[in-house]
């Protein structure tokens, strides 16, 4: 039961740091398009 | 030169968390058994086991070993051979969970984005919609979760109908608020123009409610992935929640 509990946090973990390199690509991609 | 110096200070410390955490936990209970008196009774192995057992079960449920001690070999298809007989294993379970979260997210953001600027940009219809949105806000979702596993069935729909209605009032909150706070300068010179109202919504309403939606990302994975945990928890064929659940269900020792 640990073993998925921590299975989980892990991919928690791995998820949030996609979606903040996500983030910031996209802020970046919305900046570049709006300074045209 | 301060960045790489700082940031090596950052990662030297939270490794040292990490060991102090760990050891605490492998060791402590240890110690409360040998010095009652000064150690308190935390950690007891039998509800929280202990980082080696569940690193070893752990192993074993991702078919890297098949018993302690002996590791799967790839060559001799071993490791094959384990993921075939568990068609629930760590890593199909693991596979299934990411997936669903990933469909419940996209289909949340999605919707909650479109319904977020369609009432966001109407008066009429943000109006209309104001009390029953309020109303259904204030449901908990996650207490819908049992119906929902009722109406769609304990298969993956289920699983991705919870995560979406846990995620699209989060982001369709956000989109709501951006479309509203717009200034309406930019909209007033859009129209001086001669912008449609399509053109005014793709041009200034969806580029400035954007970092609303982008700030409402973060928690919506967490809570998509949440979705997918309670509905899985609920019922269902396949999926990491039922490997968390599983040991209690056939009474093994719940750790690990």
């Amino acid at each position: 039961m640990m073993v998925a509990v921590i299975v989980l946090m892990l991919v928690g973990v791995a998820l949030s740091a996609m979606i903040r390199r996500l983030q910031a690509y996209l802020l970046r991609w919305q900046q570049h398009n709006m300074a045209e | 030169m301060r960045m790489p110096r700082h940031r090596a200070n950052t990662s030297a410390w939270q490794i040292s968390i990490c060991i102090v955490v760990l050891s605490i936990w492998q060791w402590g209970y240890d110690l409360h058994a040998r010095f009652p008196s000064l150690v308190p009774d935390l950690l007891d192995p039998y509800f929280v086991s202990k980082p080696s057992e569940i690193f070893e079960h752990f192993l074993i449920l991702s078919c890297l070993k098949s018993k302690p001690g002996m590791f799967n070999g790839w060559l001799n298809g071993d490791f094959a051979k384990c993921i075939a007989r568990n068609e629930n294993n760590l890593w199909i379970a693991t596979a299934i969970t990411l997936k669903n979260t990933f469909f419940g997210f996209v289909f949340g953001v999605s919707s909650g984005v479109a319904a977020g600027l369609l009432l966001g940009r109407s008066d009429r219809l943000s109006d209309i919609f104001q009390p029953f949105i309020t109303a259904v806000n204030s449901i908990p979702r996650i207490a819908l979760a049992p119906i929902i596993v009722l109406a769609f069935g304990i298969g993956d729909t289920s699983k991705v109908v919870t995560s979406w209605i846990v995620v699209v009032f989060l982001v369709f909150f956000n989109t709501f608020e951006g479309a509203r706070t717009i200034d309406e300068g930019y909209i007033n010179a859009a129209r001086l123009l001669g912008a449609s109202e399509w053109q005014i919504t793709r041009t200034v309403v969806i580029p400035s409610t954007m970092a609303w939606v982008f700030a409402s990302l973060s928690p919506a994975i967490s809570f998509a992935l949440i979705g997918v945990i309670v509905g899985e928890f609920i019922g269902a064929e396949r999926g990491i929640s039922d490997a968390l659940s599983s040991s209690p269900k056939h009474g093994r020792k719940p750790p690990a």
